[in-house]
Formats: C-alpha cells, sequence, structure tokens
C-alpha cells in the first residue's frame, strides 16, 4: 500500500498543524543541540585539563577554586618553588604562571577566550604531552620576546611564524604555532614565566607549581608533606583533582540528560497530540480502508510513519537550528567570531551528538506513535461508516 | 451460490433495551444477479449490506462465501475475502480525500501489491468505463457528486470483485444523476458479471433490479 504518499499527503493536508508541530519539535531538538555542544564541550576542555599533568601534583594557593588541573585566581610566591624542592621525594618542581583572558565585567563568560602560560621555556616539552604539542616552527628561545600561540588564535588574528605581536604594550615574537588536537592549546600563548609576569605585572608570583616525584614515592604522602610544610598551599594529587571536578561533570551531565529527557518528552507529548487529532480525523477514511481490505496493521504503519516522518523532518530542522545556536552561544561565551566556529563545526557539534540526537528524535516519535496509532485500530468500522453518512 | 445466508440475524444492545437490526434473514445471491434490497430508513438494510460483506459479524446465523462459511473465519481471512472479491459503494463514495479520482482506483490494487504499472492500466480502462478519463487527476473534491459515484464505482471493481455492495448509492444524487449512475452500474455488472445488491428506498433501482426484496424491521420479504 501507498502508505508514504498516504501520510505525506495527510501532513500536506494539514499543513499549518503539521508545520506547527515540526517548528515544536525542532525547537525542542535546537535547545538539545545547542546545550548539548556546550556542556560537551565544557567536559571535554576538564578532561583534557588533567592530560596535561598526570601522575604530579599540583600545588596551588589555599582555598582556591580548580578545576583539574588549573587554578582560577589566586597566586603563590615564586619562591615557593626552593620550598618545595627542600622535601623530600621531589623530583622536580615547575613553576607555572597561568591567566585566563576574561573581559572586564564579563568573568561570567564560559569559555575563556584565551589562556596565557608561562613557565621555564626549556620545561615546556616536559609539561605538555607531545602529542599535543605539535609546534609549526620552532620553540622560543628568548624568554624576553619569544611566544608560541595556538592555532586557533593564530588563524584568528591571521599569523604567521615570526610574526610580531603587541600584546599589553609588548612587542612580542612568534617562533611557532601549536596545532594538535588539544582545545586548550589551541587558545593558548606559550611565554616565559618571567614574560608572562612582566605582561601581567605578577612580579615574582606564580599561578601554580607542578611537582614531579621521584619514582617509587606515594603521591599522597607527598602532597601531605607540601601541605604541613608550606601551609599557604594545597596540593592535589591526580585523584584528589578527580574528586574535586568529576561532581561538576557530574552534575553537568545529569543537567544535560534532564534537559535532553524534558525536550524529549515534551516533543513526545506534542507528536502525540497532534496524531490523535489527525486519526480523529482521518477516522472516515481509514474505516474505508479497513472495509475495502486495508490490514489494520497498514493501518498502524501509515500513524507510525506520519510521526516517523514529522520527527525526522523537526529532527532535521532542530539540527540545522541547533548548530546555530551551539554556534553563537559558542561565539558569544568566547568572543571568537562565529566563521571560525563555522569551519570547525563538526568539533562544536560532533557527528556522534547530531546522529544520536536524531536517532534518539525518531525513536521518540515512533514511540509516541504508538497511542494514536493504538487509538487509530480501536475504530468501529460499522460506526464510523454510519455515523458519518 | 456466491454468497448465501442462512438465519441471520444482529442484534444491537443499547443499555437495557435491543434492537433487532437483521431478523432470521435467509437469503441466496446468484453470479451476476442484480438485487435490490428496498425498504425505508432504519428497517436494517444497512446492517444485513454490513454483514453480508463481511465488514461486521451476526449475533447468530451464518454467512456463506463460495460454501465458506465466513462466521468461523478470522478477521484477517474475513478482510482478505473483502480485498479479493467484494466492491463496497457507499451512499457517500468515501473517496480518499488527499488522493486524485485515479489513485483513488489504484488504492484496493495496491492492497494485492499489484504491479504499479498494472494498476495504472487497469485504473485507466476503469476510468474509460465510467466516463471519467479526463478527471483523473482531479482531487474529489473538485468533482461534482455525481462523477464522485462513478469513481466510487469504478473503485468498488479494480480488483474484479464477483458482487458489489451498493448502500444507498443514489441517495446524495439528484434524479437525472441517480439514474445515470443505476444504468452504469448496472451495464458495469452485466458486462463483467459481477452481482449486485443495492439497498436503497429508491423505487427506480428495484425497477432495474432481478430480484427485489423488502425489509422492514430487519425482516427480509422477497417482492
Amino acid at each position: 500500500m501507498r502508505i508514504t504518499a498516504m501520510c505525506l499527503r495527510n501532513l500536506r493536508h494539514r499543513r499549518l498543524r503539521t508545520i506547527l508541530c515540526i517548528c515544536g519539535i525542532a525547537l525542542a531538538i535546537a535547545f538539545l543541540i545547542g546545550i548539548g555542544a556546550a556542556t560537551s564541550r565544557i567536559i571535554a576542555i576538564v578532561k583534557e585539563m588533567n592530560l596535561f599533568f598526570e601522575n604530579e601534583i599540583v600545588v596551588v594557593a589555599r582555598d582556591v577554586f580548580v578545576i583539574q588541573g588549573f587554578p582560577i585566581g589566586g597566586t603563590l610566591p615564586e619562591k615557593t618553588i626552593d620550598r618545595l624542592m627542600e622535601i623530600e621525594g621531589i623530583e622536580e618542581a615547575v613553576p607555572m604562571f597561568f591567566n585566563l583572558e576574561l573581559k572586564s565585567g564579563e568573568i561570567y563568560r564560559m569559555f575563556p577566550a584565551n589562556i596565557t602560560i608561562g613557565l621555564p621555556l626549556q620545561k615546556i616539552p616536559l609539561i605538555f604531552p607531545s602529542s599535543f604539542l605539535q609546534v609549526k616552527g620552532h620553540f622560543p628561545v628568548d624568554k624576553h620576546k619569544e611566544i608560541l600561540v595556538g592555532g586557533s588564535i593564530a588563524d584568528q588574528y591571521n599569523l604567521s611564524e615570526r610574526a610580531t605581536l603587541h600584546l599589553k604594550g609588548n612587542n612580542l615574537t612568534l617562533t611557532g604555532i601549536i596545532r594538535g588536537p588539544s582545545l586548550i592549546l589551541s587558545r593558548s600563548i606559550i611565554m616565559s614565566l618571567k614574560l608572562a609576569q612582566e605582561v601581567y605585572n605578577y612580579d615574582k608570583q606564580i599561578s601554580m607549581a607542578i611537582v614531579k616525584m621521584e619514582s617509587n614515592v606515594d603521591a599522597k604522602k607527598i602532597a601531605d608533606e607540601i601541605e604541613n610544610n608550606i601551609n599557604y598551599v594545597m596540593a592535589l594529587t591526580e585523584n584528589e583533582r578527580n574528586e574535586l571536578t568529576s561532581p561538576i561533570l557530574d552534575e553537568i551531565a545529569f543537567w544535560n540528560y534532564g534537559t535532553n529527557m524534558f525536550m524529549l518528552t515534551m516533543s513526545a507529548m506534542l507528536i502525540a497530540t497532534v496524531e490523535i487529532m489527525n486519526v480523529s480525523e482521518s477516522r472516515r477514511d481509514f474505516a474505508t480502508l479497513i472495509a475495502i481490505g486495508a490490514s489494520k496493521f497498514s493501518i498502524f504503519k501509515i500513524v507510525i510513519a506520519e510521526t516517523v516522518l514529522i520527527g525526522f523532518l523537526g529532527g532535521l530542522l532542530g539540527l540545522l537550528f541547533g548548530g546555530a545556536v551551539a554556534v553563537s552561544l559558542a561565539s558569544f561565551y568566547t568572543g571568537i567570531p562565529i566563521l571560525f566556529f563555522i569551519q570547525s563545526f563538526f568539533e562544536l557539534v560532533s557527528p556522534y551528538l547530531a546522529l544520536t540526537t536524531l536517532a534518539l528524535t525518531l525513536m521518540v516519535c515512533c514511540l509516541s506513535g504508538v497511542i494514536p496509532a493504538l487509538f487509530a485500530l480501536r475504530i468501529n468500522v460499522n460506526e464510523v461508516l454510519r455515523s458519518e453518512y | 451460490m456466491i454468497v448465501e445466508t442462512k438465519d441471520l440475524t444482529k442484534i444491537y444492545r443499547i443499555g437495557s433495551s435491543k434492537i433487532i437490526a437483521v431478523n432470521n434473514v435467509d437469503l441466496r445471491v446468484k453470479k451476476g444477479t442484480f438485487i435490490s434490497i428496498f425498504g425505508p430508513s432504519g428497517s436494517g438494510k444497512t446492517t444485513l449490506l454490513n454483514l453480508i460483506g463481511l465488514i461486521d459479524k451476526p449475533t447468530s446465523g451464518k454467512v456463506f462465501f463460495n460454501q465458506i462459511d465466513t462466521t468461523a473465519l478470522g478477521d484477517n481471512e474475513r478482510r482478505k475475502i473483502r480485498l479479493f472479491h467484494i466492491g463496497f459503494v457507499f451512499q457517500t463514495f468515501n473517496l480518499l480525500p488527499q488522493f486524485t479520482v485515479i489513485e483513488n482506483i489504484e488504492v484496493p490494487m495496491s492492497l494485492l501489491d499489484i504491479p504499479t504499472d498494472e494498476q495504472r492500466k487497469r485504473a485507466l480502462k476503469l476510468l474509460e468505463a465510467v466516463g471519467l478519463e479526463k478527471r483523473k487527476n482531479h482531487l474529489p473534491k473538485q468533482l461534482s457528486v455525481g462523477e464522485m459515484q462513478r469513481v466510487a464505482i469504478a473503485r468498488a471493481l479494480a480488483n474484479n470483485p464477483i458482487i458489489i455492495l451498493a448502500d444507498e448509492p443514489t441517495g446524495e444524487l439528484d434524479s437525472k444523476t441517480g439514474a445515470e449512475i443505476v444504468n452504469l452500474l448496472n451495464s458495469l455488472c452485466q458486462e463483467k458479471d459481477v452481482a449486485i445488491i443495492v439497498a436503497t428506498h429508491d423505487e427506480r433501482i428495484t425497477k432495474k433490479a432481478d430480484i427485489v426484496y423488502r425489509m422492514h424491521d430487519g425482516m427480509l420479504k422477497k417482492c
């Protein structure tokens, strides 16, 4: 039987209702995609942070807010490094300056536009995994003026090797561009610790210290030792950092799932309501079809096909809207032009997210079509044919 | 004998009251005969057609279709008999409003999974037979009531049925168009050797019929 033709024409016949229903689903899906893309980006960044300092202790000022490896605010005196080196079991302590570029008055931003990382130049390859630090050009040598920048920043400002940058009144030379899979490094400016302290006016201050331990040393013991010896610091092992961050990630994931469930349930209810109205108006057609020999299963299929078609069209439209929402949100919260997010669209809205959302929408639409389909099957052909006369 | 009913009875219960819509009806239908069931509204004509057409189930009694007792059959077997052997013409035509004229005629054939080329060929022939070949791509709402009933007749003949059940086929039509429809129905069925049972209160139809029955209070009497 011509099920597709029948349901397409049924939907066209009730075009206003169909368009409104499709738009309703599209809005829900757009919201899901927008929120999903934003949360998955936050989660990806947070998870990535810990990849930099695996098996190391991060020492930060006491009571600062730490997301994985990175403290938000708070500084330590640089001499803390000397005190750390006095503790037995510590092989090396690398000072690091870390600054999030947040425009004044906009500290609510979810994604910092740029991240400045200052550390002793010779330690750069030791701190960042080589898989992340794929540099086009060379590492900085001159600690007073040479820097590396992430690929995203270089693309945004059209920078190339040997370019001169003006950063907060300083003329800096770009020696290399970081190309690699890291979201954080793609938005980073890496320079010597001294230069970072000068540029941001944090003389003799550092944000954190990365502590490398001797082999066969218990990280927890060393962390406790650090906190006992230096009373103004917090020493966090990898496990402790994960414990601090995982509730935040769980909370984000929980709200993400909650929003998904809510939106999908609302979509299901919308489709079911619209389809019950459609079935009510098609009772005579269905009764006629059954009278001339159509099986009840084909009637069931017509109703399900209608809901799936609405879901599919709503889902596709929602993906387009959602992509636009995700790109706009990311641009709004980072200050990075929209064009850069459009170019790397599938990094923001991953094909996995798009496909699973579409599949989930189709599944929900299919399920929400079952009630109207059962309603259609309960038609009393005799009564309908008679009463419509 | 293509259809035979024995002691066919249908009782509707509404609350505590009981309505006998069809009362012990015995009817025998031979191939190619034109039977008219004449009676006032509410006499049980539609119920009887629905029982013969296997749309409804009797309270008691039997309906035999090609010697097969259909009361013992399941819904799916009854559906197949309707699809293969019975054509329906309704008073209000019941064309699918979203399909064109030719597509409406093709619907019963598509239920039989006949190839689309073959469906189109047969539908065009039927449209020619009812004189509507030029209206094939029109929607039902673009037709007159007489034309809609012609399409309904063409649809009823689509799967080459052995019997056509027509419930008040001229009920919605003026007298001239009604007469045309009766003549068309009669000539097509004679041509194709198809039996027809027409439920009507239009006396013009009874004049064309081979056998006329009168129905009153659910009981059927030969005139």
